[in-house]
């Protein structure tokens, strides 16, 4: 990365979901993104759509065993289209793993809202 | 930012960064080369025998977990010495005294030069294993999760009623107090408390415990959550015990100094910056193997920011790799929100804070002063 760029994004604001995704329903939300990957096997084949919220997030699911050197490339140029073809304020995650450490389970710690 | 703490050893900084002694990495950075870490924050398993309240580690759980064997340890650090990196401490998301890899680890590592460190519970840090490594050792930083046997006990173990673990705990961080004076040794010594709210109780005795110890020094920091909240903290209590922590400074002496993280205690959960560059700087890798830029990434949530694993590829390569530039790429965008997509104040806090800075003008970084602190190549 170039020092201009560090220093025009040092602080500029993330984008934000559009009022025109805000407005729509979570199922036009849900069946837009589905179409959207479906237009690319290389996507659709490993990932699932578990969820979409207010404030832009896109949960997926990784369907196919992938290895870390595998899954974050995917998952970014996943969210790079989505990002282009539907909404720039759109981020994707997968859902959070809770703790395997069986003593520490018993903290009862639940990870994540969503 | 703090002042550097005076100790016997020299200029102790916890709570702020030494990039001012790395400026070389500093300058490729900002003229967009692509540096290797000064250094790497890891542990070598996700394992652990105890189950702290305050455990970041909780949230920290991958796809799944590698164990890393011997072998990849070594090699990990030999790719470290390859690529320029000049430090690494074993903390991050386990227990590492607990892995077969932990005593040739370390030596290795002093073989090849690189600095290195440990922050342990001291359980299985038996007076053997610390006749092993605490020759080869920067430092050590022992978890002691609260001043009292039973709240100690009731924090970092199963209940108030388990206070052997305290016992175990204290007498093997007497015997490395005790190794270091009869040998002279350089390393210095420290406990740490991770002050939840609820521990307001446990500042004074944590204090005279690190005085009546004799460790080097005794330092109170914030805790960690995620981005989620999962752990519950209630950052706004903390101005509440400010006192307390005033006069826990005030126990310091001669060989033990007390010292509080402000800057994180009084950050809270609100950082000043949007980007985050401190992974290219000191990056961590998980104990199952996962390498990504920072522990705020390791839960499969973020798997996105996922850029390989060491027990399948070499570091090396993946370091060269573009996934890995482009995580780092993406954390310098404005596509990452670090005030809303990552946990409280991660271990690139401070490096962060200084870049974030630097790059806006308004407080350049510069080449530090003469004598260097101690711990310089661990930012």
């Amino acid at each position: 990365m170039t020092k201009a760029k560090f220093i025009a994004w040092v602080d500029t604001d993330s984008p934000s979901p559009s009022v025109g995704w805000l407005e729509r329903s979570i199922e036009e939300r849900e069946n837009g993104i589905r179409q959207i990957l479906a237009t690319k096997p290389e996507f659709s084949e490993h990932i699932d759509l578990s969820a979409v919220t207010n404030s832009g997030e896109v949960l997926v699911e990784i369907v196919t065993p992938m290895k870390a050197s595998e899954r974050g490339k995917l998952l970014l140029d996943v969210e790079e289209y989505l990002k282009e073809a539907i909404d720039q304020g759109l981020t994707v995650w997968l859902k959070a793993i809770g703790d395997k450490n069986s003593l520490r389970r018993l903290r009862g710690i639940k990870i994540g809202k969503i | 930012m703090s002042q550097p703490v005076q100790t016997n050893q020299g200029s102790l900084i916890l709570d702020s960064h030494k990039l001012s002694y790395h400026m070389d990495r500093v300058n490729s950075w900002e003229a967009g080369e692509r540096i290797a870490p000064v250094s790497v924050d890891m542990s070598l398993t996700r394992g652990c025998g105890a189950m702290c309240s305050f455990c970041y580690a909780m949230m920290q759980e991958s796809q799944s977990r590698s164990s890393v064997k011997t072998a990849h340890a070594l090699n990990l650090l030999d790719d470290f010495k390859e690529i320029g990196i000049r430090s690494v401490s074993l903390v991050s998301d386990g227990e590492s005294t607990l892995s077969p890899a932990y005593v040739p680890f370390i030596k290795h590592a002093a073989e090849l030069g690189i600095d290195v460190a440990n922050a342990t519970n001291a359980w299985e840090l038996t007076p053997e294993k610390i006749e092993d490594v605490l020759p080869h050792l920067t430092w050590v930083r022992f978890t002691v999760g609260a001043g009292t046997p039973s709240r100690y006990a009731e924090i970092m173990y199963k209940g108030p009623e388990h206070t052997k673990v305290f016992d175990r705990a204290i007498e093997h961080i007497k015997y490395a107090v005790e190794y270091k004076k009869k040998n002279n040794l350089a390393v210095t010594l420290g406990i740490q408390m991770v002050l939840m709210p609820d521990l307001k109780d446990e500042i004074i005795p944590f204090a005279q415990l690190g005085v009546d110890l004799g460790v080097d020094y005794a330092v109170i920091k914030h805790c960690s959550d995620d981005e989620q909240g999962s752990l519950g903290i209630d950052y706004t209590q903390y101005e509440s015990m400010y006192e307390d922590l005033e006069r826990a400074e005030s126990l310091s002496t001669d060989n033990t100094k007390v010292i509080v993280k402000w800057s994180k205690i009084k950050d809270g959960d609100a950082p000043p910056y949007k980007r985050f560059y401190g992974p290219q700087f000191l990056l961590q890798i998980s104990g199952s193997g996962l390498v990504a830029p920072s522990g705020m990434f390791f839960n499969a949530r973020h798997s996105k920011l996922h850029i390989g694993n060491y027990t399948e590829e070499r570091f090396k390569d993946i370091w060269k790799s573009e996934r890995y530039w482009r995580a780092m790429d993406y954390l310098a965008s404005p596509y990452f929100d670090a005030q809303t997509m990552m946990g409280t104040l991660p271990i690139q806090h401070y490096v962060n804070v200084a870049l974030n800075e630097h790059l806006r003008g308004e407080r350049r970084l510069k080449a530090g002063m003469e004598p260097k602190p101690l711990h310089v190549n661990f930012l």
